[in-house]
């Protein structure tokens, strides 16, 4: 294991959830995401949670001064296998596979954070830009967004509005939260970590339906209603940027240069959009993402 | 295909691109317009740069500004606030307007996009 320096605890920061699988490297995916803060951001420290078997896998295929150079803290949190469920994943319109879907532990986050100020962010969630350099500090203890938007610029493309349903709650999205350590965040996370024990009941409850995973974005988004007194507005704030900007699992990354992703969509078969991305963006096509880690690591390294 | 149908589905992706493209462009320069000030996040906006110049005019050099998410800030010194937003604003379409320019001498899908074979 990577020796660390001594002090464990830092002002600010970024944390990044990693489990690989058998069919997806999570792990070099964050360290893609790992390089890029330190490439694009000012306030750019960065915490690894991982198991053992993906840290030791990151250890054996890249050198020790490239991890130490994405990460200043990797914190073993081993997944929670009790609950992990198979998900489908698409590498495109064209082909897909089953996995077991192991992101599970990230309600455990505010014990494990080592910062004081931390955004939480998705291994494939890609930081483009700077944008974030501005959520530091902020009068908002907790922040995360609702809106999201694709490629094509549709704003709606799980339906209801962001909703579980047409007569539901609020979708929050935890491909990026900013929290400070306050009682409110931790109640936050507390409430998470109480729906994800006791999932089946809130299924039913808010009426979701039920993907065959343990789906953080519908757990966080009970907790924040849970949190709010059961009222729909008023205690969350966007982060510095009002939407997560994202790309569907249908899509393919083609290239990467320059910081900037080159992708094509695909809204009906056949029908091809091109897309230069210049903006934070989540990927949601992960094996489509680790065919330009190689160009990802150049560019941050460079 | 018939050239005419051919010609005008041609044109039609070279539409979306460059939709898109604008789209693009118009949320960059929304996150560029972004500043981070005692605790609050404002955007440089038109109606914020104005009422702040508005401020300074009236000889105010610490007030109270609401920001992105209704909070109420303290600005302690104004002209600095104002001179960090307006470089803010001046750096954000400056940028535009390359790219906006470069973007409306595009002709083709390609070219929307700069390309670069290899």
């Amino acid at each position: 294991m990577v020796e660390y320096p001594s002090g464990f605890y830092m002002p600010r920061g970024y944390v990044i959830y990693a489990h690989n699988n058998p069919s997806i490297d999570y792990g070099s995916m964050a360290l893609c995401n790992a390089l890029l803060i330190k490439k694009h951001l000012k306030e750019n420290a960065v915490a690894l949670i991982s198991d053992k078997g993906t840290i030791n896998y990151l250890e054996n295929s890249y050198s020790e001064s490239l991890l130490r150079q994405a990460f200043d803290r990797m914190i073993v949190d081993e997944q929670d296998t009790t609950v992990a469920a198979n998900r489908r994943f698409f590498d495109t319109r064209y082909s897909n596979f089953t996995e077991q879907y192991r992101n599970l532990n990230r309600p455990n986050i505010y014990d494990l954070t080592p910062f004081e100020e931390t955004i939480m962010i998705d291994a494939d969630y890609l930081m483009l830009d700077n944008t974030f350099d501005a959520a530091w500090g902020c009068v908002e203890d907790f922040m995360c967004n609702r809106k999201t938007r694709d490629l094509n610029h549709k704003v709606n493309n799980f339906g209801f509005d962001n909703r579980f349903n047409e007569m539901s709650i609020p979708l929050y999205w935890a491909t990026a939260v900013y929290f400070a350590k306050t009682d409110k965040s931790k109640l936050i996370f507390q409430l998470m970590n109480f729906v994800k024990e006791n999932y089946a009941y809130y299924q039913y409850l808010y009426r979701f339906n039920h993907s065959g995973y343990f789906r953080n974005d519908y757990a966080l988004s009970i907790a924040i209603h849970i949190a709010n007194n059961f009222m729909e507005y008023g205690s969350i704030s966007n982060l510095p940027t009002d939407h997560i900007m994202f790309s569907l699992e249908d899509d393919e990354f083609h290239r990467f240069a320059n910081g900037q992703c080159y992708i094509s969509s695909e809204p009906a078969p056949g029908d091809f959009h091109l897309h230069k991305v210049i903006s934070n963006v989540h990927i949601m096509n992960k094996r489509a993402l680790l065919r330009n880690k190689d160009e990802i690591i150049s560019y941050a390294t460079s | 295909m018939d050239d005419r149908l051919q010609k005008a589905l041609e044109f039609s992706k070279y539409r979306i691109g460059l939709f898109n493209r604008k789209e693009d462009l118009k949320l960059k320069v929304n996150n560029m317009l972004v500043h981070s000030y005692n605790g609050g996040i404002f955007r440089s906006t038109h109606e914020l740069i104005t009422f702040v110049k508005l401020l300074l005019d009236q000889a105010h050099t610490r007030v109270v500004l609401v920001d992105e998410n209704g909070n109420p800030i303290e600005v302690t010194d104004l002209q600095a606030f104002f001179d960090d937003i307006l470089s803010k604003y001046f750096e954000a379409t400056n940028y535009y307007h390359t790219e906006y320019t470069n973007l409306r001498a595009a002709r083709s899908v390609n070219s929307i996009y700069e390309f670069i074979d290899g």
